[in-house]
């Protein structure tokens, strides 16, 4: 498939990351325009997108994880509203957790 | 009116409380919110007055009890395999080495330094999990007796392992868990960030036999890349670690923000300094007194888990008039000149 390809009839158009908290505290972002991805790439974060949107959320930790990481998730979805999941270390979905696994390579700190 | 269970969760009690079709759901929501965070502020006030005196070096066993697990990358909190239990030899995972050698070391210190048995002062296990997660760039302590080691990306961030600091940190907050349970947001968590700050710098101090004026009183050297160089964090000057350091090094720069529950990594910096300016106007090694008085703080039943810096720093004086001498001891003077210099006096 050509580059891009896979985003064209979608409606999720970009997904974003916000990440703070972790040992360092240090804030850092990442967004990714499917667009701008390969197909297969742009499919899977898409199907992972869609996924985080809809499943229920996972339980939250019994204790405080201290110094865990803290996830904001953003899916911007074209003509609607931004849509945003607040996650976290010890409480991450599969879904969650492999959406936020595509996006760790493009963060950057802030 | 009815009741909803305690065993609801927060977060749900809260969205039926906003969402609620009828004002009795909406009142009993609340109702129930309100009984749940009585019970949870008292649940963490009877765990913090637990075991607060530290007991007598005899009484303990003087011998850390380590375990490390091996998560080869996975993502899942289910601990993987031991590879390496107290008393066995060295493994060929430099990882695996190094986080049971800092964890002894920081054993080391609790036990020689303050009389404290592991972390909840009655030998419990420590539980370190080497390689979680695929270039997790991060190191942290679950509350349940696990500290959770990422690999890093290698640019970033390396192995958190190797950071004698880092671990000292996240121990402390087990330690910090069993003596004043600090609430982890705000200024009880920034206070709770910090206390792990001074514990891990001073784990190092104490490894390394350091003065106040040999030590570097920067907090994860070991694991950061070029972009973070030279650390993640200093004591001595806060906000000048690295070039994303946005740490205050006073109250006029307290920062607000919903992220990072509440900033307790940014506000850190000011208890952090506040430590600093007392060892430093002390001298010698940190540990003797400040890192002492300190400590004596932490177990002041005064202080609730939602302490903030002010309470905090009485609890400093209290315990520098009683461990100093007096009043107008040295380290009195020296605790509170420090705590009006951060502006939080």
């Amino acid at each position: 498939m050509a580059h891009g390809e896979g985003a064209l009839n979608a409606s999720v158009v970009a997904v974003g990351l916000v990440q703070s908290g972790g040992v360092a505290g240090l804030g850092m972002t990442a967004t990714l325009r499917l667009a701008d991805l390969p197909a297969a790439d742009a499919d899977r974060a898409r199907g992972l997108a869609e996924q985080v949107l809809t499943e229920p959320g996972a339980p939250q930790a019994r204790t405080a994880v201290y110094d865990g990481l803290e996830y904001e998730l953003t899916v911007t979805c074209a003509g609607a509203p931004d849509q945003r999941i607040h996650t976290r270390d010890g409480a991450l979905t599969p879904a969650q957790r492999a959406l936020i696994g595509e996006l760790r390579p493009h963060l950057h700190p802030f | 009116m009815y009741g909803l269970a305690c065993f609801v969760p927060p977060d749900l009690l809260h969205e039926i409380a906003r969402t609620a079709k009828t004002a009795a759901l909406r009142r009993s929501a609340l109702d129930s919110l309100a009984v749940d965070a009585a019970i949870r502020t008292q649940r963490a006030e009877n765990a913090a007055r637990t075991l607060t005196v530290p007991m007598s070096a005899s009484a303990g066993s003087g011998v850390p009890q380590r375990f490390i697990h091996d998560q080869r990358n996975g993502a899942d909190m289910t601990p993987g395999p031991v590879v390496r239990a107290e008393g066995q030899p060295p493994v060929d995972d430099p990882a695996v080495n190094q986080a049971y050698d800092n964890f002894g070391d920081t054993y080391k210190f609790y036990w020689e330094v303050l009389n404290r048995d592991s972390l909840d002062d009655q030998g419990m296990p420590i539980h370190g999990m080497v390689h979680f997660d695929t270039d997790y760039n991060n190191a942290f302590w679950d509350g349940e007796g696990h500290m959770w080691f990422g690999d890093g990306d290698g640019t970033m961030f390396s192995d958190f392992t190797n950071s004698l600091d880092v671990i000292g940190h996240e121990l402390t907050h087990g330690v910090t868990q069993y003596t004043v349970n600090l609430a982890y947001s705000g200024q009880s968590g920034a206070l709770n960030e910090s206390l792990s700050d001074v514990f891990g710098s001073l784990v190092e101090q104490y490894a390394k036999q350091q003065t106040v004026d040999q030590a570097d009183w920067l907090i994860g050297a070991e694991v950061v890349g070029p972009q973070l160089a030279p650390a993640l964090r200093s004591m001595k000057a806060p906000g000048t670690a690295n070039q994303y350091d946005k740490q205050p090094e006073d109250m006029d720069g307290f920062v607000v923000t919903n992220r990072d529950n509440g900033g307790v990594h940014t506000n850190s910096g000011i208890p952090n300094r506040a430590f600093y300016l007392t060892a430093s106007a002390l001298g010698g090694f940190a540990w003797e007194v400040a890192g002492r008085v300190w400590y004596a703080a932490m177990n002041d039943a005064r202080l609730r888990p939602n302490s903030r810096f002010a309470a905090f720093a009485q609890a400093t004086i209290r315990a520098a008039t009683s461990i100093g001498g007096g009043a107008d001891s040295e380290p009195t003077k020296a605790v509170t000149e420090a705590w009006r210099t951060v502006k939080v006096l």
